[in-house]
């Protein structure tokens, strides 16, 4: 009890002297309901999304993806390519840690070598830094850096690694980080507690470089259940969340008081087809025996199945309109989009007369595979597939869901026919999303690495080659756009949709959507 | 009684080597960690870089020799999520889980108890038809369908109260709680309440049976010749007798509040072990459900072993002799 | 002879007795014709539900989440809407019950029966043979039924058969516990030395005179424990482990309508959820009966 009334009269004279030093404005605090959770305070030490949330909003990066995931300059102001290896980055003057040191250009190659020396990092920056032949200070303000090879993209790569100060990191682990001695940035917002499973607070870094956020103390709820979470922002609980499942975003926009924000994201729902080997466990014939050779093999087979989906019923009957129907891995907006590669129209008859010309006009039989807990609507999706490829005349021998523990391991081992995935692209352009996806798996040249069909299209990878190698931004994005037409033709993954991305608010609140689905209180304002 | 301690402990441990096998191969063939850890854009080299850090590249026996070698050392290895001692992240989120299984005990017991006995003593009236009737539809409730009828009503619907998470946490004679604040018991009261009525049901309809068959017994009818109120036979003799079944099915019950709160604690949003524990399987965070379960079964031959004891203690017909 | 002295069922005089308790009981009765007609709608389900609604080419999305009452693209009525899928309710339903049915009665009773023998085992023989189960014991309490149901989907994959097996692999423990605790207080008991004298069989004294004995808290366990199968059965659907999508038991179809009961879309996991409370109150009811007419103890 006594430790209570000391808490209390601590936050009043806190507050007291929150009154005292700045102008009166009324102190604005936003309560977050997220959908996620971060690992660790450590901003290297996973990239995914979850950690990144809190990380980019303690720390910095040199470059910051916009809304629409373009590059701006963030701790570099600028950055030149001086020859085909060699770049050099201009740090912004006057930024300190939060703890009053300066930014040094010692703590940017400090932070970049680091990454490669995370202990147990189960998702590590390595792949940001791996074109990083040397690196050098040139003046207090500016940074070389020599390249193994020809690098276009590089300040996308080394940009978006997290800058830590080295005198506070150096030798620390990771408990440094999460006890918040080591978890002192250079962002808008400092972390005040972190409580591992319930929440993490943070309070706005008054001596940040550029513009303040809109609230001074921010909590992050971590509600991973979707009904929970929209049901404490009806409630009131929290005031803004993310991730709204496509089923609410009716209801919500309904109620008064709550706010709706959104964005067509950059991740696509795909069907991948086992085309590469010539026996697929789940294709089979009327006997139930695996069909040789694999009908999926033949283009005209994946043409048909392509056009069996109706994409926009799917879209409109799963997702409640919540998306847009892909004939393509990345949408406009996204460099390397081809305007001219529609999703393909619903078409029964021309599906069947390809079909009959393959010769499977019947007695194809197809299992079709989905997790169902990985992003709204897989199962749903996968039973909707199911139905049309059913109404084309396929045998769908069933339709099983899966958690995405059991369900990505085995996709990995290529023991499904035709599965369903999602892939987010988080780059300025396609590059990155195709390179994974649809370049044949060779992991000395880091191509494939989510290729879980082993599709392979010597014409496709030759594009590609020469669009990553390309310095003309303008050539590079055309070259993407063959390539990507190249692997369309092909029906290399059958595209479904960019489900829409959401996010709810209290009235008071306004939010940014932005194609990264991120959630951070920078982005969030006061409505008037 | 120290030879019956000690041949226990000794195939206590045997349980507890044989579960980390289990767990150990079980995971290993649900899948890999890698594939649900890993950034959504990696290239091939950060995940070879990934599956090297974690060790997952030995093999799975390698992989065991050196958690067995830690573990007799004392330690039970570091989370591939958080890279924490797991034993760390499993005590972090014990007192939640705790304070959520003790205030369903109480409730369970206060609520149980005295409704189980007032209709037991009362056979085939209305109130015992209603109460019966009322605990039959206890536990024919799915606990995850009553949790979100909860959250449905109390918290959407009337806005009484909070729907998720825990509310702020106190500290009472040192003990950190959230039971000694408002918001804490606020937040505390539908998930315990979820937890609870299952266990409610149980210990009425456990007492009601037992209340029935202790009083047609010779002891019973002997005490009342010796005058004694009925006051003190209920709540003295007959209370004491039925206490048996009570507390055995109440102590495995309780293990499973404690361990297996997995349900409630997901959809209340609820900071505790279960949580941890079906995050931790979905994401195959190895270290965390090995630790998490050698816990958890130390936790239940511990139960078993008090049990068996106060069995014992209880019923004197029953000798250690024949449990070991 | 000795059925005269020693407590004991006979099959004639259980069910008898078991019927005539029943009858005796209105609440009971009314369950018990409740319970009656589910299960004759889980038989003939496929005979009299309106649509198939295990097959593809009878359900279609353009149907999708439609209130009850709502006519259909083909001109029927979905009495009580559809389901994400465009599947009919009532007909996922009766199809649902089926399911939830045998996955929770199959699973109860081999639970119970292999529970209820290891239990008396572990109790009648005492030593190495008790400690090897009890052990077990221990080792079954504590996993969780989700990390079990997960490891078998990795291993011998998904179906109603395997649900079956994950959730008798979680559920004899309990019984074995309980009837050990039973039978050790009766083992002392007089008419068990007298058994013991008499030298009737071993599989004799403990399945015609020790399990009947020990048969009350047995039974409120059990009938606990068949509620207690579908409602798991339904857990496990709610957290994705459970049956194939395209053939849903009551609690998939709950868990298929959680996304969207806030959004006003009630109906699909509202009245699946309503039919398995029905159900397995009227179980329970039922069983609940039979405890208190069936006790050897009360029935005097």
């Amino acid at each position: 009890m006594k430790l209570l009334s000391n808490l209390r009269s601590l936050s009043v004279t806190v507050s007291v002297i929150g009154m005292l030093s700045f102008s009166p404005v009324l102190a604005a605090d936003l309560i977050i309901g997220s959908s996620t959770e971060p690992s660790a305070l450590d901003p290297q030490f996973s990239r995914t999304g979850n950690n990144q949330n809190i990380a980019a909003q303690i720390f910095d990066r040199l470059i910051n993806p916009d809304p629409n995931l373009q590059v701006t300059p963030n701790l570099a102001e600028s950055w030149q390519n001086v020859d085909p290896t060699t770049w050099r980055i201009k740090l912004r003057s006057g930024v300190t840690f939060q703890d009053g040191a300066p930014l040094t250009p010692e703590d940017v190659i400090y932070s970049l070598e680091r990454v490669k020396s995370i202990p147990n990092s189960p998702a590590p920056f390595t792949g940001n830094v791996g074109a990083i032949a040397s690196m050098t200070v040139v003046d207090p303000q500016t940074i070389e850096f020599k390249t193994k090879g020809p690098t276009p993209d590089f300040i996308e790569q080394v940009g978006l690694v997290y800058i830590v100060q080295k005198k506070l990191a150096d030798g620390k682990s990771i408990e440094a980080f999460n006890d918040r001695s080591a978890a002192i940035g250079t962002g808008p917002y400092k972390v005040k507690e972190w409580v591992p499973g319930d929440h993490i607070t943070l309070v706005r870094n008054e001596s940040y470089w550029g513009k303040k956020p809109a609230f001074d103390n921010v909590t992050v709820k971590f509600i991973a259940n979707d009904a929970a979470r929209v049901a404490a922002l009806r409630s009131g609980s929290v005031d803004l969340i993310d991730a709204v499942p496509p089923g609410d975003v009716r209801s919500l926009s309904n109620v008064n008081g709550l706010k709706l924000w959104s964005i067509a994201s950059a991740r696509v729902v795909y069907l991948a087809l086992d085309a590469s080997r010539d026996e697929s466990p789940f294709v089979v014939g009327a006997d139930g025996k695996p069909l040789n050779p694999n009908p999926l093999k033949d283009v005209r087979v994946r043409q048909a199945l392509s056009k069996l989906i109706n994409r926009r019923l799917i879209v409109d009957r799963i997702l409640d309109g919540a998306g847009d129907a892909a004939g393509q891995v990345v949408p406009d907006g996204i460099g390397g989009a081809d305007p001219s590669l529609r999703a393909p129209a619903f078409d029964l008859a021309g599906a069947k007369k390809l079909l009959a010309d393959a010769g499977f006009a019947q007695g194809l039989g197809l299992t079709i595979h989905t997790s169902n807990d990985r992003f709204s609507g897989d199962a749903e999706t996968a039973q909707a597939l199911g139905q049309m490829f059913a109404q084309g005349g396929i045998k769908v021998n069933g339709v099983v869901a899966q958690p995405y523990n059991v369900y990505a391991s085995a996709a990995g081992k290529q023991q499904f026919s035709a599965f369903i995935f999602s892939l987010g692209t988080t780059t300025p352009t396609s590059a990155t999303s195709l390179r994974n996806l649809l370049m044949t798996p060779d992991k000395e040249a880091g191509t494939g690495s989510f290729n879980r069909t082993r599709y392979s299209n010597p014409k496709f990878d030759q594009k590609m080659k020469e669009a990553t190698s390309e310095f003309d931004p303008q050539k590079r994005i055309a070259q993407l756009q063959e390539a990507t037409r190249i692997a369309m033709d092909d029906v290399g993954v059958i595209p479904l949709f960019w489900p829409k991305v959401y996010w709810a608010s209290k009235a008071n609140v306004t939010y940014i959507p932005n194609r990264g689905e991120d959630l951070m209180a920078t982005l969030a304002g006061t409505a008037q | 009684m120290i030879v019956f301690i000690i041949r226990r402990l000794s195939q206590s441990i045997l349980v507890l080597f044989l579960t980390s096998i289990i767990v150990f191969a079980g995971i290993y063939a649900i899948g890999n960690p890698i594939d649900i850890l890993i950034a959504g854009d990696a290239t091939a080299a950060e995940r070879e870089q990934a599956i090297r850090a974690l060790g997952l590249d030995r093999s799975l026996l390698e992989q065991y020799g050196t958690f067995i070698w830690h573990a007799l050392q004392g330690d039970l290895g570091r989370s591939f999520v958080f890279n924490q001692p797991s034993i760390n992240l499993i005590l972090s989120r014990m007192p939640a889980t705790l304070e959520l299984a003790f205030v369903a005990l109480a409730l369970s017991l206060c609520l149980g108890i005295p409704l189980g006995l007032w209709a037991g003593l009362r056979p085939n009236t209305a109130l015992d038809e209603t109460v019966m009737t009322g605990s039959i539809l206890g536990f024919s409730l799915p606990n995850f369908w009553q949790g979100m009828m909860l959250i449905m009503i109390f918290s959407v619907w009337l806005g009484w109260l909070p729907s998720t998470g825990r509310g702020d946490v106190g500290s009472f004679l040192g003990i950190h709680t959230s039971l000694v604040t408002w918001s804490g018991v606020t937040h505390l009261i539908l998930p315990a309440l979820n937890l609870a009525l299952f266990k409610i049901s149980l210990v009425i309809r456990l007492t009601r049976s037992g209340v029935r068959e202790t009083m047609l017994l010779d002891f019973v009818k002997f005490a009342r010749a010796k005058g004694l109120t009925e006051r003190r036979i209920v709540l003295v003799h007959v209370l004491k007798n039925i206490l048996i079944p009570i507390v055995t099915v109440v102590g495995v019950e309780f293990g499973s509040l404690i361990a297996f709160a997995i349900v409630t604690e997901t959809i209340f949003a609820w900071p505790g072990m279960g949580k941890l524990l079906i995050d931790s399987i979905m994401r195959l965070d190895r270290p965390v459900v090995v630790a998490y379960l050698l816990v958890v079964v130390t936790m239940f031959i511990l139960i078993n072993f008090i049990v068996d004891i106060l069995y014992s203690l209880l019923d004197p017909r029953i000798r250690l002799g024949d449990a070991s | 002879m000795t059925a005269v002295t020693l407590p004991r069922l006979g099959a004639e005089t259980l069910f008898g007795r078991a019927l005539q308790g029943l009858l005796k009981s209105p609440k009971a009765t009314v369950a018990a014709v409740v319970f009656l007609f589910l299960l004759a709608a889980a038989i003939i389900g496929p005979w009299i539900a309106p649509q198939d609604p295990y097959d593809l080419m009878q359900i279609s999305i353009m149907d999708a989440k439609l209130p009850p009452g709502s006519e259909s693209l083909s001109g029927g009525i979905y009495w009580l809407g559809t389901d994400g899928q465009g599947r009919d309710m009532l007909s996922a339903m009766i199809y649902g019950l089926r399911t939830s049915l045998a996955v929770g009665v199959v699973s109860g009773v081999v639970a119970l029966g292999v529970g209820t023998t290891l239990g008396l085992i572990a109790a009648y023989f005492g030593g190495r043979v008790d400690t090897l189960i009890m052990r077990l014991v221990d080792l079954m309490l504590g996993f969780p039924t989700i990390l079990v149901a997960l490891m078998l989907l990795a291993t011998i994959g998904q179906g109603v058969g395997k649900v079956m097996f994950a959730l008798v692999l979680v559920q004899w423990a309990l019984f074995a516990r309980a009837v050990r605790g039973a039978a050790l207080v009766e083992k002392d008991k007089e008419y068990m030395e007298a058994a013991a004298c008499l030298d009737l069989g071993k599989a004799r004294i403990l399945f015609g005179h020790l399990l009947p004995n020990c048969l009350p808290p047995l039974i409120v366990i059990g009938t606990l424990q068949v509620a207690n199968a579908i409602s798991a059965e339904a857990t496990l659907s709610f957290l994705g482990i459970g049956l194939p999508i395209t053939e849903p038991s009551l609690g998939l179809l709950i868990a298929n309508g959680y996304e969207v009961l806030m959004s006003g879309q009630y109906w699909i996991s509202v009245y699946p959820g309503l039919l398995l409370v029905l159900l397995v109150f009227s179980i329970n009811i039922v069983g609940d009966r039979l405890r208190e007419v069936l006790n050897p103890r009360s029935a005097k």
